[in-house]
């Protein structure tokens, strides 16, 4: 009983990775259909794609150090974790359909996150950035998000 | 981390009689050690103190097997945080507000004061240092271990499917593949929490990482 009082705050998080330490704590897994439980929803997530995301994170602060990844914008941080495990919490069409709409409402944690995944990706894909660049480099993140207003109203019809 | 018995869940009515057994035990044995000191109360006041202890085994029946939820059909709603916590915390503290006004009370000097307050400092503190050394270097409290590629998994439970494990460990690694940062791969321990009550132990500061 006395573990629910740690559980006040933390409902949220699939994993986390402790950026001192660098160990990574995983929520309830199932090992044999690859998900990972969240608390308080009932939705859950790969187990490769958390671990791949988390492992990321320990990857980006081996390159930066841990003063220079502490100052990383969240857009650039999770949007690549994000990226290499190729998933996201947010629904991939009512994402993008918020994208295009410019949904004031979506502004949830998922959805932001989801945003950062396809930032990241058009910068990759689309405008061939490098890793440095696009850790590094200033972006002008309104001019991106209306690319990819365009690019997913033409791509699927939104 | 699996603490107690669980009986709480499989078979909370025993539970609760372990409980009620217990706080008899407690309550003969003080009422016993007062008598022995020459402290005499009077029925009324002993009445009083049983009571508290009967009000907390009753209230915890009444919510065994429905909550206040089901029993009142109150609606749901989220309030930001666990409440179970605080709805205890307060239980507890009206127990022990009740206790403390109908228990003789008896008096400190200041050098025992400042003894007992400075025990309670370093006991604070040792906690707060266990606490912080666990989230640092919890591989004692979880029993196994698979190497595997550039992951330690640590995990509890005897049945793991270790070979499913390393199937889900190599599609991460795969996705890994695609960044140039894993060139050179990485040693990374990864930590299988048996419970969401486990994890939020081990990352208390995660307030609004989806991941």
């Amino acid at each position: 009983m006395s573990l629910l009082f740690f559980a006040l705050m933390s409902r949220k998080a699939f994993g986390k990775n402790n950026h001192i330490s660098q160990i990574i704590f995983l929520s309830k897994s199932s090992i044999l259909e690859n998900y990972v439980l969240r608390n308080g929803k009932k939705n859950k997530y790969s187990l490769s794609g958390v671990i791949a995301h988390e492992t990321v994170h320990s990857l980006l602060r081996n390159e930066l150090g841990i003063l220079k990844y502490k100052l990383l914008p969240s857009w650039r941080n999770e949007g690549y974790c994000d990226f290499i495990a190729n998933e996201s919490s947010s629904n991939e069409q009512k994402g993008l359909t918020d994208i295009c709409n410019d949904e004031v409402n979506s502004e949830s944690a998922s959805f932001k996150y989801f945003k950062f995944r396809k930032i990241t990706q058009y910068l990759f894909q689309d405008r061939k950035v490098s890793l440095n660049k696009s850790l590094e480099e200033n972006f002008e993140l309104e001019e991106i998000n209306n690319d990819l207003k365009k690019k997913y109203s033409t791509q699927y019809g939104l | 981390m699996e603490s107690g018995l669980g009986l709480y869940a499989s078979n909370p009515y025993l539970a609760i009689l372990i409980e009620a057994l217990f706080s008899i035990v407690v309550l003969w044995y003080f009422f016993r050690e007062e008598a022995k000191k020459g402290i005499i109360r009077t029925t009324k006041n002993r009445i009083a103190n049983i009571s508290v202890f009967a009000y907390g085994i009753i209230f915890i029946l009444l919510i065994a097997t429905k909550s206040f939820r089901q029993l009142f059909s109150i609606p749901e709603f989220y309030l930001g945080f666990n409440t179970n916590m605080p709805t205890i915390i307060f239980t507890y503290g009206a127990m022990l507000y009740c206790l403390n006004y109908f228990v003789l009370k008896f008096t400190l000097d200041k050098k025992t004061i400042k003894k007992t307050k400075k025990i309670f400092n370093w006991i604070f503190k040792g906690l707060i240092l266990s606490y912080i050394l666990l989230i640092c270097f919890p591989h004692l409290l979880f029993a196994n271990k698979l190497e595997y590629t550039n992951f330690s998994v640590y995990y509890h439970s005897n049945d793991f499917n270790t070979e499913e494990l390393k199937l889900d460990l190599d599609k991460s690694e795969n996705l890994l593949k695609k960044s140039e940062l894993f060139k050179n791969g990485i040693n990374q321990d990864i930590f299988i929490c048996s419970s969401c009550n486990e994890f939020t132990f081990f990352c208390a500061d995660v307030k609004k990482s989806i991941w």
